[in-house]
């Protein structure tokens, strides 16, 4: 006869649990519904039992959760994403974008105002204000460089629509210190198609190389979020790494100091321009030059808080110092969208097209594939 | 011929394997996903009523772990190898509830031995087995023959064909819409009223505890009751 074990005895388990149920009507007839009026209020209703009433995130022992809830404090988080991103995420919960799913989702329990008034009372934990707000950090045109530090790798590919085959690509790795300051470095690389002087029979042939390497600083030296505006000041050192001769660089070392300025619109439109000059070391390889550019966009979403889609028209104008030359103008229209939920991963697609000089400037297609790697992996966020 | 034969017996058993596993729903989470707003309560009178933090360190949240319990399951298994299969799908159902009612869904026997030591745990399924009597296993037992010797010996009613996202667990309250869809976005539950939650009842699914006794050919032949504070 086999006789399976004699289980320990339980009846203090059942005690205990009993007792346990016990204390739920207890909680619950006791604590009265708050009024959930006011951004503290809502916070400490919906938010502070994982959050923690200091926004640092309640103690891990009492959450048991794989994933420790961010720091409301550290301005370094904090500040870098608009409401509409922390509204989304509260309303419709972490998956939603790509986060944690211990993120509940409030919508049906909250209002949109009172999650809008818990986010302003998030966005009281950071108190050092020379981080600038997420609002401000419009999204990024094909040709102007934004005002807003960013952590970034953007790859942008210009290919020529006619004439000889020309395809240039520029590697852009960008990471902030401090609170308003970015370095960055610019890897150019690409492809042309020449006329082959060798076999001097009008036949072509493809080089490639590395372009000229870039290294750059930026600081937002000013930054409103109330009246939607930044202003960066950057200065670019371009080294002559390229082969001039194939036309993969300029032959000299090139300093760029720019300014840029991103406003914030009515309507979810907004304003970019950067105003800059590139002063060259030596005048017999490339001329002195000035440029402006400027974008005015649009931001939609699908849904409340859904996929952003960001049109946008560029125009730019650039002139080399000397004496008899022209302004080139272009104009390039173009969409920026999100190709992830957590939206961290984007694409822009446009076209710049020659306003004068058409005769010696070929349309181009340009796009970007841009990876805001604070936010998460390239594999993350789908 | 034969070779033929083999081929199509791996098929249809993958097949088959394929079917029931995809057909059985996902049918607990871990504590984890309750923990976080089931903690940090207090009442009026300033007294912690932490659901969470009262089960984490209660027996029930423990049973898997309770080396007294492993120690016995492992003895019997030892001693009657040929039962070694049954005796832990027996044992596993009050103590590693979770894991052993997934997999009987999917139409496996639990296992314990394969869980242990519960500290490694990672997978979801090691997970389960390692938390214990946890949230999601009792607050889904229905009301079904509650009180009934047919619900003894965790023989009570749940839900096993409703998918991960719509099942139900009950509670003693009314919960409105708002709370419904929050809880239900992270525990992946929807709270319903359930009376019977507080009914002894439904512990003594657990806790009456009549266990077979097999002969050397592994046929039943008798019954203990070893739990029956209930009766």
């Amino acid at each position: 006869m086999i006789r399976p074990s004699r289980l320990h005895r339980c009846e203090s388990s059942i005690t205990l649990f009993i007792a346990a149920v016990s204390l739920v009507p207890l909680t619950l007839v006791a604590a009265e519904e708050p009024v959930l009026d006011n951004g503290r209020a809502v916070y400490q209703a919906a938010c502070a039992s994982c959050h923690g009433s200091s926004g640092r995130g309640a103690p891990p022992s009492l959450l048991a959760l794989d994933t420790p809830p961010p720091d409301f404090t550290d301005c370094d988080f904090a500040n870098r994403e608009p409401d509409s991103d922390w509204m989304g995420i509260t309303y419709e919960g972490g998956p939603s974008r790509g986060f944690s799913e211990f993120m509940p989702a409030f919508q049906g329990a909250l209002t949109v105002e009172q999650v809008q008034l818990a986010v302003n009372h998030i966005r009281t934990f950071c108190t050092d204000q020379r981080w600038p707000r997420g609002e401000l950090n419009l999204p990024r045109p094909l040709i102007t460089n934004k005002a807003f530090p960013e952590d970034e790798a953007v790859i942008t590919t210009l290919i020529d629509a006619g004439g000889l085959g020309s395809i240039l690509n520029k590697f852009v790795w960008e990471q902030r210190f401090g609170p308003r300051s970015q370095w960055e470095v610019v890897v150019p690389f690409g492809w042309l198609e020449t006329v082959d002087v060798i076999e001097d029979d009008g036949s072509t042939r493809w080089s490639s190389s590395m372009g000229d390497i870039a290294f750059a600083l930026k600081h937002a030296f000013y930054h409103n979020h109330e009246k939607g505006s930044i202003v960066a000041i950057a200065g670019e050192i371009i080294f002559p790494t390229g082969d001039d001769e194939l036309g993969f660089g300029n032959g000299t070392t090139v300093f760029e100091p720019f300014i840029a300025w991103g406003q914030i619109l009515p309507a979810n439109f907004f304003f970019q321009t950067q105003l800059g000059a590139e002063l060259t070391a030596d005048k017999d390889k490339a001329e002195n030059a000035a440029f402006l550019r400027c974008a005015l966009g649009w931001t939609t979403t699908t849904g409340q808080f859904g996929r952003a889609w960001s049109p946008m028209v560029e125009v730019t104008a650039g002139r080399e110092f000397a004496s008899d030359a022209d302004i080139r103008y272009s104009i390039v229209p173009q969409i920026q969208i999100t190709l992830n939920k957590r939206q961290h991963i984007m694409f822009n697609i446009g076209v710049r097209e020659p306003l004068n000089e058409r005769d010696v400037r070929n349309s181009q297609v340009v796009f970007y594939l841009l990876w805001d790697w604070f936010d998460g992996t390239l594999l993350e966020g789908w | 011929m034969m070779r033929r034969l083999t081929i199509l017996c791996f098929i249809l058993t993958i097949t088959t394997v394929s079917l029931v596993t995809a057909q059985a729903p996902s049918l607990f989470v871990t504590a984890d996903r309750c923990m976080a707003c089931h903690n940090g309560l207090i009442t009026a009178e300033g007294e912690d009523a932490s659901i969470g933090t009262a089960w984490r360190s209660s027996m029930m949240a423990n049973a898997a772990r309770d080396p007294y319990w492993q120690a016995a399951i492992r003895r019997e298994a030892l001693v009657h190898p040929t039962a070694a299969a049954v005796i832990q799908n027996e044992c596993g159902a009050c103590h590693m509830p979770m894991h052993r009612f997934q997999a009987n869904a999917e139409g496996r026997q639990g296992e314990v031995f394969v869980h242990l030591p519960l500290s490694g745990a990672t997978t979801p399924e090691g997970l389960r087995a390692a938390d214990g009597v946890s949230c999601s296993v009792c607050h889904q037992i229905s009301d079904e023959n509650l009180g009934e010797p047919e619900s003894f010996t965790a023989r009570f009613g749940m839900d096993t064909v409703t998918g991960a996202g719509q099942r139900q667990v009950y509670g003693p309250f009314d919960v409105d819409a708002g709370r419904q869809s929050l809880m239900q976005s992270m525990s992946l539950f929807l709270p319903a009223k359930g009376t019977h939650i507080q009914s002894s009842e439904l512990c003594a699914t657990c806790h009456t505890v009549i266990t077979h006794t097999l002969d050397a050919d592994g046929q039943v032949v008798g019954e203990l009751p070893e739990q029956v504070p209930y009766l």
